[in-house]
């Protein structure tokens, strides 16, 4: 055992755990991947086990869990312990709040501290703390994976949905290469794919796009995002624009001729656009028509 | 920790690394110590793949691992609580491997470690004859909610791709479906593929290369790889593609990462695109996340861990390394100790049933 901390005081030494038997971990002789825990995470470990075999729900109980996490936060029975025990205790939730803020700040990925802080802001019914809360955490970590799911059960918990528009704008304008709000804008604008897009919109997010295309065009971003789009809501003219344009970001007229943006991207995109009007012409015009764009197509591609 | 990439593969010092992580892990380890079976695992299948289980491990030690892998199995004797059987990731939460297994509300299992322990056990040599299936089984159908996505044990909200693809594995290994419906699950995979053609962990979220193999190998398990509706498989080839640079990367515009050339290789194989890859350029990168201590680190700058070491392997693996042995990509065990176990499987049923 490794001892880390000299201001450590053993919970054996603490008048106040002196009524609790600690339960010492059971490994039996062939343990497999033992771990050299820390003096006090193994103390601390031994008293968990007893309280939890207990089902003590006490104000005490909820300090040894809060120690614990602090010296492994994805202890996920810890967390459920201690979530019982808040709520039978009947604190301060708000207190709680404050603690995984801080917690946060120091163990930003741990899935428990997202799913525990949902349990309490659904206890607590009121969401009016966090968008201050995942935003201080994304201005550190703009692509948090953690902190952008929790946003989302946020704004759809609490149809959050004003606002949220400009806020993705704002990080993408920050980092056009910041796929996480790319996907954020996905999810606002169909309501986290429940609702349909307008013409209008769907047009504004095809001219948004574009202009971010031309910004970088080595950005998968704006090409995954319009190809997305397209392939859900897009008509045939929405489509022949996306074409004429992405050969325009080429600078020039013939499809070919878009290498000289080197872009994979925007290949790529031009490709499956392709196809999509070859397969639409298809179904739409039978055979001959079908042929005769296979023709232009590879005319086209020199294939 | 800068080490001069090498052009071999290290067969022997990842032996010795797999050796050492399984008998004793610093304490940097410690925020991974309820999933000790996982671990556990990744040395397991790490020594499997490399040839060596059964030379660097005698009987004896084998059959101690295996009976330490039971001692984590949560039954009716331990709770009553719905959904929590199966098995638990270490003995973290509550006397496990003495007479004392008395009842603790807080030791529940967990998905994940039940997946964990079920191919640990395969690659050992067991065959699976002591696992209560009935109440694993049962506790899948308390842990799949409405959305069809499963929960990893039942104090949890965490619903995602990850425990999907772990309950399909623990039903085929038990060779019982009875727990799962399929149609749901297909269901909720398919809400999970985002605009993009990846997969995120639940729907809405940003499109994931860890849980590319959990969506693709889940449909493969369930029989409905080939169901157009299931998903959009050309798209979804497409964006595991896209994600290599040189090796892998888990989300678009992130940095390449040793473990997604399991996670996003994976898939890719399952979906039988793995002739796609860039296998050059993936080699390059993993021989500079290789470590002359054994092992492979996340990055070229990384310290190795057990995670990315075992990752590692499996991409050498599906490479073709030479002295490797093959993987089967959605089971994530190698051919090898998965024919084993169903030679062992039927020759107990031949032992059983009455001529």
């Amino acid at each position: 055992m490794v001892k880390l901390e000299d201001s450590y005081v053993p919970l054996s030494q603490l008048p106040e755990w002196s009524d609790v038997t600690p339960i010492p971990q059971d490994d039996g002789p062939h343990p497999v991947a033992p771990i050299a825990y820390t003096q006090e995470y193994a103390e601390a470990m031994d008293y968990l086990r007893a309280v939890m075999k207990a089902r003590e729900l006490s104000s005490r109980a909820l300090e040894l869990t809060e120690e614990i996490v602090w010296l492994n936060a994805g202890h996920y029975t810890a967390w459920a312990y201690r979530l019982d025990i808040l709520k039978h205790l009947n604190v301060d939730l708000y207190s709680e709040l404050d603690f995984l803020s801080e917690f946060a700040e120091v163990n930003p990925k741990t899935y428990q501290l997202w799913h525990h802080r949902q349990e309490i802001v659904k206890l607590l019914n009121d969401p009016s703390r966090e968008h201050d809360f995942i935003a201080k955490l994304l201005a550190t970590d703009s692509k948090n994976f953690h902190a952008w799911s929790y946003r989302q059960w946020v704004v759809t918990q609490f149809n959050q949905w004003d606002g949220e528009l400009p806020y993705v704008a704002q990080l993408i304008d920050e980092d056009v290469r910041n796929n996480s709000a790319w996907n954020q804008r996905y999810f606002v604008l169909t309501r986290g794919s429940t609702q349909d897009l307008d013409r209008d919109t769907l047009r504004r997010e095809i001219d948004y796009c574009l202009e971010k295309m031309a910004l970088a065009p080595n950005n998968e971003c704006p090409f995954a995002y319009c190809r997305g789009l397209l392939k859900k809501f897009g008509t045939h003219d929405d489509w022949l624009l996306i074409r004429a344009q992405l050969r325009a970001l080429g600078g020039v007229a013939n499809a070919g001729d878009v290498a000289a943006a080197r872009s994979q991207y925007a290949w790529g995109l031009l490709l499956d656009t392709e196809e999509h009007l070859i397969r639409e012409a298809t179904e739409e015009e039978g055979l001959t028509a079908r042929r005769a764009e296979v023709r232009r197509v590879r005319t086209n591609f020199r294939v | 920790m800068q080490s001069a990439p090498t052009n071999e593969f290290l067969t022997r010092k990842h032996v010795a690394y797999f050796q050492r992580c399984l008998s004793l892990l610093p304490h940097s380890y410690q925020c991974l110590d309820s999933t000790r079976l996982t671990l556990g695992m990744f040395c397991f299948s790490g020594l499997d793949l490399l040839g060596t289980l059964t030379t660097v491990l005698s009987q004896d030690e084998r059959r101690g691992y295996i009976d330490w892998i039971y001692a984590q199995q949560v039954t009716a004797a331990v709770t009553d609580v719905p959904g929590s059987h199966g098995f638990c990731g270490g003995p973290f939460s509550g006397p496990m491997t003495s007479e004392d297994k008395a009842r603790n509300h807080y030791t529940v299992a967990n998905l994940a470690a039940t997946y964990s322990a079920l191919v640990s056990l395969v690659v050992l040599g067991d065959d699976l004859a002591r696992v209560d299936r009935h109440e694993i089984v049962t506790s899948l159908r308390h842990l799949q909610q409405p959305n069809g996505g499963f929960t990893p044990h039942p104090y949890s909200i965490e619903c995602d791709l990850r425990f999907v693809y772990c309950a399909c594995a623990i039903c085929h290994l038990l060779d019982d479906w009875s727990g799962v419906d399929k149609a749901k699950a297909v269901g909720f995979i398919r809400a999970c593929q985002q605009y993009d053609g990846g997969f995120a962990t639940a729907p809405g979220n940003e499109s994931h290369g860890g849980v590319l193999v959990s969506a693709v190998a889940s449909l493969k398990l369930m029989g409905h790889l080939d169901d157009d509706t299931a998903f959009d498989r050309s798209a979804a080839v497409a964006w595991g593609l896209r994600q290599q640079d040189r090796g892998f990367h888990g989300r678009v515009n992130k940095e390449d990462d040793t473990c997604y050339s399991y996670w996003i290789g994976a898939g890719l194989k399952v979906m039988g695109a793995y002739d796609l890859v860039n296998l050059e350029r993936q080699r390059a990168f993993l021989l500079a996340t290789q470590r002359h201590i054994g092992g492979f680190g996340k990055a070229p700058s990384d310290y190795p861990d057990t995670l990315h070491s075992y990752m590692g392997l499996t991409a050498f693996s599906m490479m073709g390394e030479p002295g490797l042995k093959e993987l089967i990509p959605e089971l994530n065990i190698s051919m090898d100790a998965y024919q084993a176990f169903r030679a062992r499987q039927s020759s107990a049923l031949c032992r059983s049933s009455p001529i």
